[in-house]
């Protein structure tokens, strides 16, 4: 594991943001994808950083995510690898450098998911990293967060371990947690973690159980030869001290029914039709897929167009300036991502969302739609990624990436607003 | 040399709800009574065209849906043009033949509007009632026009201090109106306590503040004012038809408690009128939503921007108010079937000016303006009408 931390140079973790929605896992318009893009999105970028040459997709990212995160990332031209679930792939794709040349910039982003929620609940851990990987030299990464839906209350050692953990506490370096975690990785069956906490929103009422906040966890999973958890242990940690205090070691998991081989719980879930409701991936305003990838230069990166004639800047993007019309000289720049105000807000109550929303809608009890400024200037429509009810006009918000809708058997993806700097945070 | 005019000889209206008939017989039915209106008569072969607003809702009949207008008005071979801009689809095929009569073109018109809502579930619903908004970057962030409206309503409600209660006095005060019309689909006075107490729809707006979804059809019958003359003694005469655009979106447009469109319409339609708007007797406004209401009086100019809640809370707009708005209920009680509503409205002119309105006529009523909006203002009519 040394040579691994040593040549890590920047590390990010994103978390769900803990609603749970019928689908079991995390929020309904979070899979891995939005959550691996988050993680890379709070990498603290170095800005004389090389360009990255290589992608690592670890887990069940969405098909297109191959081409899609460099688009969403704006990283150009880039090889990506693609790996499957599970820790051992993870650190597989960790440890690799194949044909890469000094200062190389590498990226690695992981899906991961403790299923050890399953069996019973639909509780389970979920991780996305993101890792630049290249400059070398014992780089030590001091700057990891993530934060852990409650594990199952079907294990009682660990739910009550980290229930109630105050927040505040200090980070921690990531795989520098003991001997214990050490040895586990080595098995190159399982993966030790280190977690700084995280403030967790509180769900909106009756959608799900309340989300853990941690001290701190050390988090080890070992894999059965289908990829299910067979072992778990945690090392939780007080706000004040430097290493585990304590060791919860719950043995193999005692599945109450076989592990079943389906599909990773945090890949883009089967799109499901609600009961009485029309095909949920025909019925819709139709927005063709070319129509789709033609607009995603501004719905994923929020690229606006800088009129070279009269200035406007044009949102979203369209070829032609909106102010004055001239198509020529039209030079393409995103808008921030955090920094926009609401100007109006409604909240979209269950029975008056478009088609495309039911099961969302029915999810997560309604949601605000705000109308918000960007601090460039242009306007946006976005959906808020939160409680109903929580946008109010004159709020910041920041826009993170996330599941919008189904279409012809697939979700597509856009930005939404978060009123919290929900995204993880580093040190 | 003065333009020539077009005036409504005829109208005809079935009622609006949740009705048994499909579209070609609520199409028959008030294309009948349109005929059956016309003092001296009028034999069906004088129609020498016919505009047709719908919005096709549920797709009952996406392409062509003209010639089912042809048929059941038993005018073929007269050509139909289908007129589609969302709600605002009827008064956009009304201007359609008043320019047609204007133009010297035509002499006679038809004018008719069908929408049939309630046939299908209320998935399929919800999709169509979200086709005629911005599809890329409002309906995809979770909007349908109740939230579209709701924008609006939080935006104005921020800049200007209305109130849920000014919102409620604008549903109360149509609902009282629709109580005195046989063709409301809601004929029941509601009271304030109920309108702010109702579910919450798309806040700040509840249900009560949302029209309801309607099945009914509407027809119209022009003619050149000459014409007109030969067949009735008293007809209507169309003295201004307005209209104007603005983007599909509320993020572009520069105000998001004004709707251009209006703006634009009404200087259109005043252009060459023969009176300005203090000579107005009521208005035909389009209020879908209830803030719809408040926007309306403001972009025509009835009132300073924020000042038509107060208008409406001393109950000028009232009936037997200073200036009486939608006495037929407006789409928020009489009902709102999208493709018929602004002939709706046009009817309702015909009956006011010829004063057989009966319970809710508008004493004295000699002008008046009706008002019709597509979707959150992409478009939008404003005809004027006075008493020939």
């Amino acid at each position: 594991m040394r040579e691994l931390g040593e040549s890590i140079t920047h590390a990010a973790i994103a978390r769900p943001s803990g609603r749970l929605g019928p689908l079991g896992v995390e929020a309904p318009d979070e899979d891995g994808f939005t959550l691996g893009l988050a993680a890379a999105e709070a990498l603290p970028w170095p800005p004389d950083a090389s360009p990255v040459q290589r992608l690592d997709l670890v887990g069940d990212f969405p098909l297109e995510a191959g081409w899609a995160l460099p688009e969403a990332l704006d990283l150009g031209e880039v090889t990506v690898h693609r790996s499957a679930s599970g820790a051992a792939s993870l650190f597989e794709a960790l440890r690799s450098h194949p044909g890469s040349a000094p200062g190389t910039a590498r990226l690695v982003l992981a899906v991961d998911l403790a299923r050890i929620g399953r069996p019973p609940g639909p509780s389970h851990g979920a991780l996305a990293l993101a890792f630049r990987l290249g400059e070398g030299g014992g780089l030590r990464v001091d700057s990891v967060g993530t934060h852990v839906v409650s594990p199952r209350r079907g294990s009682p050692a660990t739910s009550s371990d980290v229930r109630g953990a105050p927040p505040g506490a200090r980070p921690m370096p990531l795989l520098l947690l003991g001997e214990e975690a050490q040895i586990a990785a080595a098995s190159e069956r399982a993966i030790a973690l280190g977690f700084v906490p995280i403030p967790a929103p509180p769900p909106p009422p009756g959608v799900g159980p309340a989300v853990t906040t941690l001290a701190g966890l050390a988090l080890r999973l070992a894999y059965g030869v289908d990829n299910t958890v067979i072992e778990v242990a945690l090392w939780v940690l007080s706000p004040d001290q430097e290493v585990s205090v304590r060791a919860t070691e719950l043995g193999p998991v005692a599945w109450s029914e076989a592990p079943t081989p389906g599909p990773h719980p945090l890949a883009a879930p089967p799109i499901p039709e609600a009961a009485g409701a029309p095909d949920a991936r025909a019925e819709g305003a139709y927005v063709p897929k070319p129509r789709y990838l033609e607009n995603l230069p501004s719905r994923w990166r929020l690229v606006a167009e800088r009129c070279a004639h009269c200035s406007h800047l044009t949102f979203p993007a369209r070829g032609v300036c909106a102010s004055c019309g001239r198509a020529d000289g039209i030079q393409a720049v995103p808008l921030a991502r955090d920094g926009w105000t609401v100007e109006a807000v409604t909240t979209v109550r269950p029975g008056a969302q478009p088609t495309e929303f039911d099961l969302y809608a029915k999810a997560v009890g309604g949601y605000d739609v705000v109308i918000a400024r960007s601090r460039e200037g242009p306007r946006g429509t976005f959906q808020v990624a939160g409680p109903a009810g929580s946008a109010h006009i004159g709020d910041a918000l920041y826009l993170p990436l996330r599941r919008l809708y189904p279409m012809e058997g697939e979700w597509r993806y856009g930005r939404k607003a978060a009123p919290l700097p929900a995204r993880p945070r580093t040190a | 040399m003065a333009r020539r005019r077009a005036a409504l000889v005829g109208a005809g209206h079935t009622r609006f709800g949740v009705l048994p008939e499909g579209p070609r017989a609520l199409l028959r039915t008030a294309v009948d009574s349109a005929f059956g209106s016309v003092d001296r008569g009028l034999e069906r072969s004088r129609v020498e065209e016919a505009f047709l607003g719908t919005l096709g809702f549920s797709g009952w009949q996406l392409g062509n849906a003209s010639a089912v207008l042809a048929e059941e008005a038993r005018i073929l071979p007269a050509p139909v043009t289908r007129v589609e801009n969302a709600c605002a689809s009827a008064g956009f095929a009304l201007r359609a033949a008043v320019r047609a009569i204007e133009s010297g073109a035509r002499d006679v018109v038809l004018v008719a509007g069908v929408e049939k809502m309630n046939d299908s579930p209320s998935p399929h619903r919800r999709y169509w009632l979200g086709v005629s908004g911005d599809t890329e970057w409002e309906r995809l962030a979770g909007l349908t026009f109740a939230g579209v409206y709701g924008l609006m309503a939080s935006r104005h409600m921020a800049d200007y201090g209305t109130t849920a209660e000014a919102l409620a006095a604008v549903a109360v005060k149509n609902h009282a109106n629709g109580a005195r019309n046989p063709n409301a689909q809601f004929q029941k006075v509601i009271t304030r306590e109920q309108v702010l107490g109702a579910p919450r729809v798309a806040d700040p707006l509840g249900l009560l503040d949302c029209c309801p979804v309607s099945d009914g059809a509407v027809a119209l019958l022009l003619a050149g004012e000459e014409v007109a003359r030969t067949l009735t003694d008293t007809p209507v005469l169309v003295v201004g038809a307005g209209a104007g655009s603005d983007t599909l979106a509320l993020q572009e447009r520069e105000s998001l408690t004004s709707l251009s469109a209006t703006k634009a319409a009404a200087t259109d339609a005043f252009r060459h009128a023969p009176f300005d708007r203090s000579r107005l007797d009521f208005l035909e406004v389009h209020d879908c939503f209830t803030i719809a209401e408040l926007l309306a009086l403001e972009d025509l100019g009835m009132a300073p921007p924020g000042g038509a809640a107060a208008m409406t809370l001393e109950g000028a707009t009232a009936a037997g108010g200073r200036l009486p708005v939608n006495p037929d209920g407006g789409l928020k009680a009489k009902g709102h079937p999208i493709g018929a509503s602004g002939a709706s409205q046009a009817y309702e002119a015909f009956v006011q000016l010829r004063a057989s309105a009966g319970a809710r006529q508008v004493a004295g009523a000699e002008r008046a303006l009706t008002h019709n909006v597509g979707g959150s203002g992409a478009s939008a009519t404003v005809t004027l009408f006075q008493r020939g």
